[in-house]
């Protein structure tokens, strides 16, 4: 890894501001394949489900690692190989390669913590960044059309 | 007294803080406003809307189920949420803020986000005048 960890912070906080207000530039990518049905909808609802449930997963292991009794290299292992397996998805499924990227770069930053202090503020500022990105997913579905037209569905009309 | 400043669309509520019961919550809040964040609106809940904040809160304050118009801070999502109308919640937040001015105009732009989110909603500390 070749940025310090400050520098990384700086990087995850970047990200997080570019997108606060603002949608990810990458972010129509999550329609670039089709699924069955040469429909997105499919895509775009996966990609909000996955990335909320990493979100909580994420905070769960959070509180783990707070503990003074948690084996911090554990909570290294176990949270890096989380954000490698998110980042494996941002990219493949989703198409999200910058925030693939900065998952895999936080994930080494987590791995080379001097300590606990340290690890959990570059958890929490890639949390905060991949929490918004949730978010902006979950904005691109229009939940309000989606639900009229499904109960019609559910209730055995066309 | 300071207020809570709420402004969406074309709509400004004020909300009283609740210092005595959250006062961790409610400085966090003091120290990052004015907060801004695009507005989501809840999925499982009904008249419930909610921006990320920048910041964590792991401390339970005041962790009490919401009603219309409440403010709570859900710290598993870094999450300020808003209660704009009557609902059925699915757990207790950090109740931190309640609306007394307005409601009414800021729960009708809060629905319209139902069809379409991503409305800019504003949250300012102000200094306001005892009435």
């Amino acid at each position: 890894m070749t940025m310090s960890h400050d520098q990384l912070l700086k990087k995850i906080r970047g990200a997080r501001e570019r997108i606060w207000l603002d949608p990810p530039e990458e972010l129509p990518a999550v329609a670039t394949r089709e699924a069955q049905g040469n429909q997105r909808l499919s895509i775009w609802l996966y990609a909000e489900s996955d990335t909320r449930m990493f979100t909580e997963v994420m905070y769960v292991l959070r509180c783990c690692a707070m503990e003074e009794s948690s084996d911090l290299e554990t909570m290294k292992k176990c949270i890096g190989r989380l954000l490698e397996f998110i980042g494996s998805v941002l990219d493949r499924y989703y198409y999200q390669k910058e925030a693939a990227a900065l998952s895999l770069e936080t994930a080494q930053g987590l791995a080379a913590a001097s300590d606990r202090a340290s690890f959990l503020r570059l958890l929490e500022e890639y949390m905060l960044y991949f929490g918004k990105l949730n978010y902006w997913i979950d904005q691109q579905i229009p939940w309000g059309r989606l639900g009229a037209l499904a109960d019609k569905v559910f209730s055995g009309g066309n | 007294m300071k207020q809570l400043r709420i402004t969406l669309g074309d709509q400004v509520a004020f909300a009283r803080l609740l210092y005595d019961k959250a006062p961790k919550t409610c400085r966090l809040v003091e120290e990052y406003s004015p907060l801004r964040g695009r507005l989501n609106h809840a999925k499982v809940c009904k008249n419930e809307v909610f921006f990320q904040a920048p910041f964590f809160m792991d401390e339970k304050e005041n962790p009490v189920l919401p009603g219309p118009g409440d403010i709570g801070f859900w710290a598993v999502r870094q999450t300020i949420c808003l209660w704009y109308g009557e609902t059925f919640p699915l757990g207790p937040t950090n109740l931190f803020a309640q609306v007394t001015k307005n409601l009414d105009g800021l729960a009708k732009e809060c629905a319209k986000s139902w069809q379409r989110q991503g409305e800019i909603m504003t949250f300012e500390v102000v200094e306001v005048a005892d009435e």
